[in-house]
């Protein structure tokens, strides 16, 4: 078997069924899947039932213990994971890449598609392979890659593991360290898709602020990584501390828009904290300045028109 | 079935398994059973479970090495009983440490924990106490009630898993230690629970804790993993105690300025040692965290000082000024607090 693919559910039975039926249409079919399944509640474990996938192994935590957990227990069934599809031939004709990467699709409820990949940073026309450091420097502003669109050798995961302290960042962490490693292959073709949820985005509070930790711990655990002369671009921590500024700046403005003032106050001040570029530090004072303002009752009915203003200055 | 499940997640930990199993055989209170979880070792460990041929103590594997968390948020599934503890396998109980609490939760059918003192043990240092003896006096009755207990941990853990017995339906209201907190996971249990179960407490050494030097807490260190922790705790507690869920008067408050202190505290350490970018970066975090006006302005000078001491021609300066700031800070604190 050279493919082993490898998913995480929990509580996914109303998705299941069609991400299943992607993989039984694929026009390679040196596959087996394994599926793990995180003590759903819900009926993702008749569904998996009902598909009928042929080489399906199902592995079963008696409780509910998180989305890297899972995917690493999963790694321990992998054998022989190599290659799928057009990605097959990709990663067949570099031997040296880890990682190859397709466009994906991101499918929202109630918002247009949009599409993620390398490929919006690197012009494919003159070869797939992308060279370890030009994708570690489009990774380190912001995380562009999609797991689905992910076909990774089995050697990465030997080597590392998802860093389970990381629920928000720990695949960003991953296609940094396996950039840094080797080239990567990249495809602008459009062969993955994921499902965006209106729920994602009201577990608000907890869950922004939390993927900011996320962000500054993956620092952190890049910065002793690549010390002493081992960063694989000039100044690559100082890169990703601006990307993840920028992140965290973008979080502040997608929660004023969403009103919650003391959110965005929280996310300011943590950019103000980590900001390295004069820029920035501007940007995240006067967004601090003018939540604080915002926050008087007197200027409630302001808020939606200086919020406005405020996006298309940005 | 057993009063007691007994859970020990153990990884690569042969040298002290033994020990660990044998302070369980050697209880005076003998209804119990262990579950080794095995987190994938590479060691001997295995066989030393296998050679003691005890068939109360039984083993799940891991197919691979995942968190600690994890593996005990996989253990927990393998208790039915009605009390349960988590032992390291590098930890180890005096004999009377279960007749002790299992005696303290049937005696107070409220309490969900029970806890005693534990003995620290670090090689090259003698031994200290640690427990929540230490803030609640147990002269006024062993129950710390309710909102007390998160009260008085707020602003440190005093409480090893190892001095810990609990009723199971404490993790059925709390069914998982955070995944993402690797180094702090109990803490933030013990700090949920206790605002809203008592917790039975006493003085009694009832168990051991082993500190190493070399092991993860010093790679955690050199990462700041504690302080991505620390401030990880702060952020979740400030969203679940937020208005009404508030465990006692001014919980979010008193949890931020406790980890803005920890943040300084470990600032002041690495400037101690010479890591100035590292002592800037954490004084601005604490800055970020800092609850109200006061504690902002102490990061703030914080920061400033390691930039013009730490470094340079007043790095001579840096000692006498940071012993005295360490001196005045409690008393700057509770004026600006």
């Amino acid at each position: 078997m050279s493919v082993t693919i490898l998913m995480p559910v929990y509580n996914g039975a109303a998705f299941l069924a069609r991400s299943l039926k992607s993989i039984s249409g694929q026009s390679y079919g040196d596959w087996r899947v394994v599926i793990g399944d995180d003590g759903s509640t819900d009926d993702s474990l008749a569904v998996i039932e009902r598909s009928g996938l042929p080489r399906l192994t199902l592995r079963r935590n008696p409780r509910n213990i998180g989305w890297a957990q899972t995917v690493n227990l999963l790694l321990a069934e992998v054998d022989t994971a190599e290659f799928l599809g057009t990605v097959t031939a990709m990663l067949d004709r570099t031997p040296a890449s880890l990682l190859a990467v397709t466009a994906a699709r991101a499918v929202h409820p109630s918002r247009p598609d949009a599409v993620w990949g390398l490929h919006q940073g690197f012009s494919v026309e003159k070869g797939s392979t992308c060279p370890s450091p030009v994708a570690v420097s489009l990774l380190l502003p912001t995380d562009p890659i999609r797991c689905p669109a992910v076909l990774a050798r089995s050697e990465l995961y030997r080597r590392y593991s998802f860093d389970e302290s990381l629920p928000y960042a720990c695949d960003w962490l991953m296609w940094l360290r396996a950039a840094a490693m080797a080239s990567v292959e990249v495809s602008a073709e459009v062969l993955a898709n994921f499902q965006l949820h209106e729920a994602s985005q009201t577990t608000g509070f907890i869950r922004a602020n939390l993927t900011t930790i996320d962000m500054l711990r993956m620092v952190e655990v890049l910065r002793t990584e690549w010390a002493d002369g081992r960063e694989p671009v000039k100044d690559a921590i100082g890169k990703l501390t601006v990307g993840i500024t920028n992140e965290i700046l973008a979080d502040a403005g997608l929660k004023i828009e969403a009103g919650d003032l003391a959110g965005a106050e929280v996310q300011l001040r943590f950019a103000r904290a980590i900001a390295l570029s004069v820029r920035q530090s501007v940007l995240s004072l006067a967004g601090h300045r003018a939540v604080g303002l915002l926050r008087l009752p007197l200027m409630a009915s302001l808020r939606t028109p200086i919020t406005q203003l405020g996006r298309r200055l940005w | 079935m057993s009063q007691v499940t007994v859970l020990v997640p153990n990884y690569n930990g042969a040298a002290y398994l033994r020990e660990c199993l044998e302070s369980i055989r050697a209880q005076t209170f003998e209804d119990w059973e262990v579950v080794v979880g095995d987190n994938a070792s590479t060691d001997a460990s295995l066989s030393i479970v296998a050679a003691l041929a005890d068939r109360r103590i039984r083993t799940v594997r891991r197919p691979r090495t995942i968190g600690w968390v994890a593996n005990v948020n996989l253990l927990m599934a393998e208790a039915s009983t009605p009390y349960i503890a988590i032992l390291h396998a590098d930890d180890w109980w005096e004999p009377a440490f279960l007749e002790t609490t299992v005696s303290m939760l049937q005696a107070a059918p409220r309490s969900l924990v029970a806890t005693g003192a534990g003995r620290i043990v670090r090689t090259g240092r003698p031994a200290e106490l640690t427990g929540l003896f230490q803030a609640w006096a147990v002269s006024q009755g062993s129950t710390c009630p309710a909102g007390e207990v998160a009260r008085l941990l707020t602003p440190r853990n005093l409480i090893p898993s190892a001095t810990v017995l609990t009723r199971a339906e404490l993790y059925r209201r709390f069914p998982r230690y955070e995944p993402a907190l690797s180094l702090l996971g109990d803490w933030l249990m013990w700090l949920r629970a206790g605002g809203v179960a008592d917790f039975e407490v006493t003085n009694q050494v009832l168990a051991n804790y082993r500190v190493h030097a070399a092991n993860q807490s010093a790679f955690a260190e050199a990462n700041n993993l504690w302080a991505m922790d620390v401030l990880r705790v702060g952020l979740i507690l400030q969203a679940e105690w937020a208005g009404t869920a508030s465990p006692y008067p001014g919980a979010t408050r008193a949890i931020a300025a406790a980890v803005a202190n920890d943040l300084i505290e470990r600032a002041a350490l690495r400037l101690e040692r010479g890591d100035q970018a590292t002592a800037r970066r954490l004084a601005r975090l604490a800055w970020a965290m800092a609850p109200t006006a006061g504690q902002r302005t102490l990061a703030r000078i914080g920061e400033l000082g390691i930039r013009l001491f730490g470094g340079g021609p007043l790095a001579r300066l840096r000692e006498p000024l940071s012993g005295m700031a360490r001196r005045v800070k409690p008393a700057v604190e509770r004026s600006l607090m």
